[in-house]
């Protein structure tokens, strides 16, 4: 501390990187929960980008010699109807729930920044015409849109990603909308830019702290969201198409031999569990840490 | 309050026909849709003449579904017939019209509905205030930990999960099906349980609000006991905010309806709604499309006026708008 008292520059950023993200940091890390979550989602991204590496067999390599096979030492989660390796498909099929879940995520991420801040910054009549879209897009049964598109679009994981990502969107929007309201009217930017403050560096070193929490919050409850309607969308029987597996594709194969191999229904359902309370874990987390009263 | 509700139905009807308007186009888009048919009634016709026989048939079709018509006119038909409950045949149940298709399945997916919104509000408050007025106790803890994991996974995994157990381990109850009361439980159950998730976490926040409030304190000070505070005080100013968190569930509960019913095999809407995306039933798609947002729509403004009239600071906040 003596050291830096004759550092006003170094001090004064010590203090603003404390008194934002470092604190919220420190109390996220506080939180084991939240902590095991982020530890857990780590493990699953890894796992499903390693997926191709590290899965025993092909996906789709069946043995119709050893089908419904209970787990043993040399497929660690059983096989199914096919004689597939339930392991090496509970990994691919963590790995089409990442794509879907993150990948539709960038485009809500990104459709909503940049419709959410325009209309939050311009205001008046264009904000006007924005949000009654949003409005009627939110008034869309979004689930049943997603099946249409589906239908249309075919049943390969690019059509599955356009199709959740088309209405949810939206919720985005809102948060950014509002973030970029509560930010214009506090003030701080105004005395920033009159102390001199060029506008990247407003953007910088005011806008984005001070807009980050609310919005990484409906990041981390918007990718499970998604993985969930891409797995009801295989629930549904108009998922991603076999053989590419699944988790839902899975979940509802397991379902139809329930009572004679109820293995095949434990093992992607509990993955599938797991990862969404992982999301929800560190989502509860980071709105604690930044404490935003939003919800999803 | 009258003002507001005219703005809300005229809001709710231009959202209907955008939601028609994309529903339409969409359909018109998708391969082998009906709205394309031209071109295959045009073959049939071709075929028909050079065979020297009458081309009754694609006459018909053509009829039946406009095609000699431009756009604005069949998207005129497809919405006019949907007002006067005029519905097409769909392409699977050539024999009853959509809406008697309707007639027949929406009573079931409404009452899953329903029944599982009843249960989730009953066992929530239950739960709720079991948590809030033991805080920090192991009741406590274990209900928040429950509803962590029912805010967290959807209703087909702890469909998946109540079936395995009340099914497959215990025997207890039925897992698929529909042919008494009993059918009902296991799906009511995996639709409540998510909702119970929010729902009881935040019954038990705010009774703990109000349990902490200056009121209360007055009412321990008269010598009131614990419940007393709970259930006859505290309890009325906890209802209302409750009531505001149910409302959002209601569009996710008519989707939930679709995974459960095909989960369970139960007759209902959605149950028709995806099979006719699977096999491609356009009539049938389009119009049950267009009565799920119409559903969707109605209960959100059905909610948001219960709100307004279990709380004067809503109504006068609206009326200044």
């Amino acid at each position: 501390m003596a050291v830096e008292i004759g550092r006003p520059d170094s001090l004064s950023r010590a203090m603003w990187r404390r008194s934002i993200l470092r604190m919220r940091w420190h109390r996220f890390s506080r939180n084991p929960l939240a902590l095991a979550g982020l530890a857990v989602i780590a493990v699953l991204v890894l796992l499903a980008i390693l997926a191709p590496l590290i899965a025993p067999y092909p996906y789709f390599k069946s043995d119709f010699s050893a089908t419904y096979q209970a787990p043993s030492l040399q497929h660690w989660l059983g096989t199914d109807s096919l004689g597939r390796d339930v392991l090496s498909r509970v990994l691919w099929g963590l790995r089409s729930a990442c794509i879907v879940g993150f990948g539709a995520e960038a485009v809500e991420l990104t459709l909503g920044v940049l419709l959410g801040a325009v209309a939050g910054y311009m205001g008046g009549f264009v904000d006007n015409v924005l949000m009654r879209v949003v409005d009627i897009v939110y008034a869309f049964p979004s689930f049943l849109f997603s099946i249409i598109l589906v239908v249309l679009l075919g049943h390969n994981i690019w059509a599955v990603l356009i199709a959740v990502s088309a209405t949810s969107w939206v919720g985005m929007a809102r948060v950014v909308r509002s973030q970029v309201l509560t930010i214009r009217q506090s003030g701080y930017i105004e005395s920033a830019l009159a102390m001199g403050a060029g506008w990247w560096r407003a953007i910088r070193r005011y806008v984005i702290p001070n807009s980050l929490g609310p919005i990484l919050v409906a990041v981390t409850f918007g990718i499970p969201a998604n993985m969930m309607t891409e797995a009801g969308l295989s629930v549904v029987g108009l998922g991603i198409e076999p053989p590419t597996p699944d988790l839902g594709q899975m979940i509802i194969e397991g379902q139809s031999s329930l009572f004679s191999y109820p293995y095949l229904l434990l093992a992607p359902a509990l993955v599938f569990a797991v990862a969404l309370l992982a999301f929800t874990f560190v989502g509860d987390g980071l709105r604690d840490a930044f404490d935003t009263k939003q919800r999803r | 309050m009258f003002k507001y509700l005219i703005r809300r139905v005229l809001y709710i009807i231009v959202a209907f026909f955008v939601v028609s308007l994309v529903t339409f186009f969409l359909m018109k888009a998708a391969p082998g849709s009906f709205l394309q048919l031209n071109q295959y009634v045009g073959n049939i016709a071709a075929a028909a003449t050079s065979m020297g026989l009458d081309n009754v048939v694609a006459q018909e079709l053509a009829q039946e579904y406009h095609l000699h018509d431009p756009w604005y006119v069949q998207y005129w038909y497809y919405v006019w017939h949907f007002i006067t409950f005029h519905m097409g045949y769909s392409f699977e149940f050539p024999n009853t019209d959509t809406m008697t298709l309707i007639r027949q399945t929406f009573p079931l997916s409404l009452g899953l509905a329903v029944t599982s919104i009843a249960v989730a509000m009953v066992l929530s408050i239950v739960f709720g205030t079991l948590a809030a007025v033991r805080e920090n106790s192991w009741i406590d803890g274990s209900t928040m930990f429950v509803a962590m994991i029912g805010t967290a996974v959807p209703s087909y995994v702890v469909a998946v999960f109540l079936m395995l157990v009340f099914g497959v381990w215990f025997h207890l109850l039925p897992v698929l099906g529909y042919q008494g009361p009993q059918y009902f439980i296991l799906p009511v159950l995996s639709l409540a349980i998510p909702m119970m998730g929010s729902m009881s976490r935040y019954m038990r926040n705010s009774l703990i609000e109000s349990l902490h409030s200056e009121y209360i304190i007055t009412v321990f000070a008269k010598g009131g006991s614990l419940w007393q505070a709970a259930f006859g005080h505290a309890m009325r100013n906890s209802l209302l905010p409750f009531v505001t968190v149910v409302g959002p569930h209601l569009a996710a509960l008519m989707m939930g309806t679709v995974f459960i019913e095909q989960l369970f095999g139960l007759p209902g809407l959605a149950h028709v709604f995806t099979d006719a995306a699977s096999t491609r039933d356009y009539p049938l798609i389009m119009d049950s499309t267009l009565l799920y947002s119409l559903v969707i729509m109605v209960m959100n403004l059905i909610v948001d006026l219960i709100y307004g009239v279990l709380d004067p600071r809503i109504r006068r906040s609206r009326y200044v708008q």
